[in-house]
């Protein structure tokens, strides 16, 4: 395939700080600051990068990096931060050709990268991760904290955050803990600062201060690499983009010659955006009338929520919206019998239910997806296959010459009809991507057709792509008539998939929105805590 | 352009379905050394399983050979049964100490149990010894299964403490019920099964070779030993997924307590008596028979046959190294560096998923480094 240009215009360079990059692009009036040239590199049989080009115009402009799962991200990030060797291509800092063979080189020419995991050492203050490895000496007196201290200071200045250097970083929240993790990379003073995915595991609240932090950097002229799947966040911060797709760059230029939905299209390629816009298309489900409610609750309390009321009917999804903290998830795991129920009453499809394990809440039809994939959603060291199987065969006995999950197939409604590749059902859960986890995760649900699948945060650092399938899914689900209940801190994906938005603030509901009534605006006044009332003067 | 085009070769269904929530579930490495192709060939297929304690493997047929050579009376009928017979209670306590260690804990009272049915033994001499052999068993096994096995999965205490303390009281039992004396023990049952001959092999080979060929059923056709990998691989999830961890980490110290209750059976045949004295070592060499044959530490991934082979390993260098006179302390001394080298080189076994051996390709020749590299980068690299 070759490459392609569905946006013809940002590929034509005619900006100088958004450079369009062909392999042989002609050198333009200005150097750019980084450049990576068709690079190629294959593991085994599979080429993850085939012909990729990167271009960072000049210091200080924000370059967002980004692609579905699989489509070369890592690779080109890791080849960049001296992870990985490509196997061929070059890499031009300024003009002049680099050979990054090790992230110290890498570091020597002044690119840094921050990964996705966080690493940081929760019992030690700030300065001491800040400075970890590398704290400033005194000949006999030791550490010198002091110096570390101040320069600790003046670089969380730049990043405008304002806290004392000797607090322990276990004591910080999320957002400052990343903001940590951007200062060590500062303080190795780099000219390029690569973040892959700085914003994945923050709540929306959160988000903005981490991107105050980003812009804040450009004055001082540190180009950054962002990857990202928030579109929202790609376009308050970002000058240039790069899309991959197949190990190709298949588009790239300065970000306002995209939109989200040309950006979606680039990077799904043809077929699959149109798949997903006739997923998108599919109406809202007919509901069929039911006697009971799939789930009610009356007056329900627990550990982080009090005196909490609702029902979720058969072919309904309805969404949690809240503040992290708020008791979204502390009603979930509750429900699920993970935390117990202190007072108040549940029925499950019109039948008394008193949650007490999660054992017992699968065995009346419900289903639970966990914020957390890879600790509490999947078992890393097993196969898809496994992981598929768990649920279904949980409460198997064994009896001799009885099939294990070894030869489990899929099945179900939903997940039957889907093509598996064997190689993939038999390769450990591990090795897949975070969106392809995410799904194997709502597919072992499907495989036992719960009455109601509770998810939380069920696209939490997932590409467009699986997110856009999930959420499909989400809606086949409804249409089928189970019941779904999704609690969420991305407010636009409730607005997306939900028949009616239940909105959680300090462990109470404090108001609902049904979907004639959705708006973004009202919404986000009333997860902070303002009743219906009060957000709409 | 993806290699999608011939996923539909596993199945029938139509090319064409976008919307398919596992369509295009490709794993990131290409290579994955636990699924070898379908087509390869049954010899092929095997060596590949054996991965995880190919180190261990390769040095005891190495071993094997080099004494065989070496030691004329090496390879002879009578020494290899001896060579079986001394191992048969560390290997029947290290299979029940695999199950501990899959799921992520280990059974450090193993010595202790063993002792303790011991001196059962003896003081229920006056019963049938058929009668006085089964409640052992049942006593062994509910001792780790209620002791052991309640503490660790319903109370969630951490399997270090309870199995130390556990094996450190029945150990002063052990001294308080039998008085400090030994007791000299003659009974045709436990004859039959340790000191006893059937088809010209010995009673404990035969025991080692039911107990193996039982505990590979359990760990690779029951829906118990399938939870052993999950509750190892992530209790969580095992948990969030409805299976009973409290009740799989109930059962798997009672496997352990009666695999420890049938090797203090053995052993008592073996020696004819009943001394009131606790192994100290017995556990913690099964457990690094466990280690040697591959499984990790940490849970979730291993195997009986690794096992087999980590004592295999053990019996194979102490009787080789006695036949040759080389002090018996130079078996712990090589031991524990086989155990080093062994872990080390296991992906997975050590701290690390990356194994040294991996990473010392990595430094050798860099462009091999295969796909390793997929996995996100740790900002510890860093602050190197």
């Amino acid at each position: 395939m070759a490459t392609e240009a569905p946006l013809g215009s940002s590929l034509n360079g005619r900006d100088p700080a958004g450079g369009a990059h062909a392999p042989n692009a002609p050198a333009g009036a200005v150097t750019p600051l980084l450049s990576a040239l068709n690079l190629h590199k294959h593991y085994g049989g599979v080429r993850a990068l085939d012909g990729a080009n990167l271009t960072l115009s000049a210091p200080g402009t924000v370059h967002a990096l980004v692609g579905e799962n699989g489509s070369g991200k890592s690779t080109m990030l890791s080849i960049l931060s001296g992870q990985a060797r490509p196997d061929s291509g070059a890499i031009r800092m300024g003009g002049e050709i680099l050979s990054i063979d090790s992230p110290k080189t890498a570091i020597g020419q002044g690119i840094v990268m921050v990964s996705q995991e966080t690493a940081l050492a929760l019992e030690l203050s700030v300065a001491e991760n800040v400075f970890m490895g590398r704290l400033p000496r005194r000949a006999v007196r030791g550490v010198d904290f002091k110096s570390a201290s101040e320069r600790t200071q003046q670089i969380l200045a730049r990043l405008g955050m304002h806290c004392d250097p000797g607090t322990r970083v276990g004591a910080l929240r999320p957002d400052q803990r990343q903001m940590v993790e951007i200062a060590r990379a500062l303080a190795m003073e780099p000219r390029v600062l690569i973040l892959d995915e700085p914003t994945s595991s923050l709540t929306d609240d959160e988000v903005s201060s981490v991107l105050d932090a980003i812009r804040l950097l450009k004055d001082h002229d540190v180009a950054t690499i962002l990857v990202t799947h928030r579109l929202d966040e790609l376009f308050a911060v970002c000058d240039e983009v790069t899309i991959l797709r197949d190990g190709k760059t298949v588009a790239a230029g300065v970000s306002t010659n995209f939109t989200p939905e040309s950006m979606v299209a680039t990077m799904l390629g043809d077929a699959a955006a149109a798949a997903m816009l006739k997923v998108a298309a599919t109406p809202v489900a007919p509901r069929v009338r039911r006697d009971a409610p799939a789930l009610e609750l009356r007056a329900a309390s627990g550990q982080g929520f009090r005196d909490v009321s609702f029902e979720v009917q058969f072919g309904e999804v309805v969404g949690l919206a809240g503040l992290v903290g708020s008791g979204r998830g502390d009603l979930l795991r509750s429900v699920f019998g993970l935390e117990p129920l202190i007072a108040g009453s549940a029925d499950i499809d019109g039948v008394d239910y008193r949650p007490s394990s999660p054992r017992h809440a699968i065995s009346r039809g419900i289903g639970f997806v966990p914020p957390e994939r890879k600790t509490d959603g999947l078992v890393l060291t097993m196969t898809v296959r496994e992981n598929l199987a768990m649920v279904a065969t949980a409460s198997t006995r064994s009896r001799p010459g009885k099939p294990r999950d070894k030869q489990f197939k899929p099945e179900g409604d939903m997940v039957n009809r889907l093509r598996i590749r064997l190689s993939a059902l038999d390769s450990e859960a591990g090795m897949l991507s975070g969106g392809n986890q995410q799904k194997v995760v709502l597919a072992k649900w499907l495989t036992v057709k719960p009455k109601l699948l509770m998810l939380d945060e069920p696209t939490r650092g997932v590409d467009v792509g699986s997110r856009a399938q999930i959420h499909a899914m989400l809606r086949e689900l409804a249409h089928r008539q189970a019941a779904v209940l999704v609690s969420s801190s991305e407010n636009p994906e409730l607005l997306e998939i939900c028949d009616r938005i239940l909105v959680m603030f300090a462990g109470r509901i404090i108001g609902s929105l049904q979907r004639e009534e959705f708006d973004e605006t009202r919404l986000a006044h009333m997860t902070g805590g303002r009743s219906l009332s009060e957000g709409e003067i | 352009m993806t290699d999608e085009s011939n996923a539909g070769a596993t199945t029938t269904q139509p090319a064409v379905e976008p919307d398919g929530l596992l369509s295009d579930l490709t794993p990131i490495e290409a290579e994955d050394p636990t699924g070898p192709e379908p087509g390869a060939g049954v010899g092929r297929r095997l060596w590949l399983g054996t991965s995880r304690y190919r180190p261990v493997l390769v040095l005891t047929v190495a071993m094997f050979i080099f004494a065989s050579i070496d030691q004329s009376q090496f390879l002879t009928n009578e020494n290899i049964q001896n060579l079986l017979t001394a191992v048969a209670g560390m290997w029947i306590i290290a299979m029940g100490q695999t199950f501990c260690v899959l799921t992520g804990s280990a059974d450090l009272s193993s010595g202790a149990i063993a002792a303790v049915i011991s001196v059962m033994l003896a003081k229920t001499a006056g019963l049938p010894t058929g009668l006085a052999v089964a409640l052992a068993l049942i006593a062994g096994t509910a001792f780790g299964a209620i002791a052991n096995g309640l503490l660790i999965g319903r109370f969630r205490l951490s399997f270090f403490v309870v199995t130390l303390a556990t094996g450190t009281a029945l150990g002063g039992i052990v001294t308080l019920w039998s008085g400090g004396d030994s007791f000299l023990y003659n009974k045709s049952l436990v004859n039959y099964l340790s000191i006893g001959r059937h088809l010209g092999v010995a009673g404990p080979i035969w025991l080692m070779a039911i107990v193996f060929v039982l505990a590979l059923y359990i760990e690779r056709k029951t829906y118990f030993g399938r939870n052993l990998f999950a509750v190892g691989g992530s209790l969580s999830a095992a948990r969030l997924s409805g299976i009973r961890t409290d009740r799989t980490l109930v059962y798997v110290f009672g496997v352990s307590g009666f695999a420890a209750a049938l090797a203090g059976i053995v052993e008592t045949g073996l020696v004819g008596s009943v001394n009131p004295v606790v192994d100290p070592s017995i556990a913690l060499t099964a457990i690094a028979a466990v280690l040697l044959g591959g499984t990790s530490l940490y849970g979730g991934a291993g195997s009986v046959v690794g096992t087999a082979f980590g004592v295999l390993f053990i019996g194979v260098l102490d009787n080789a190294l006695n036949l040759a006179g080389v002090q018996t302390a130079w078996q712990s001394v090589v031991t524990g560096v086989i155990l080093i080298a062994a872990v080390a080189a296991v992906p997975g076994a050590g701290l690390g998923r990356r194994s040294l051996g991996a990473t010392l390709i990595r430094k050798i020749r860099p462009q091999d480094a295969q796909a390793d590299t997929t996995e996100p980068p740790t900002a510890g690299t860093l602050s190197k």
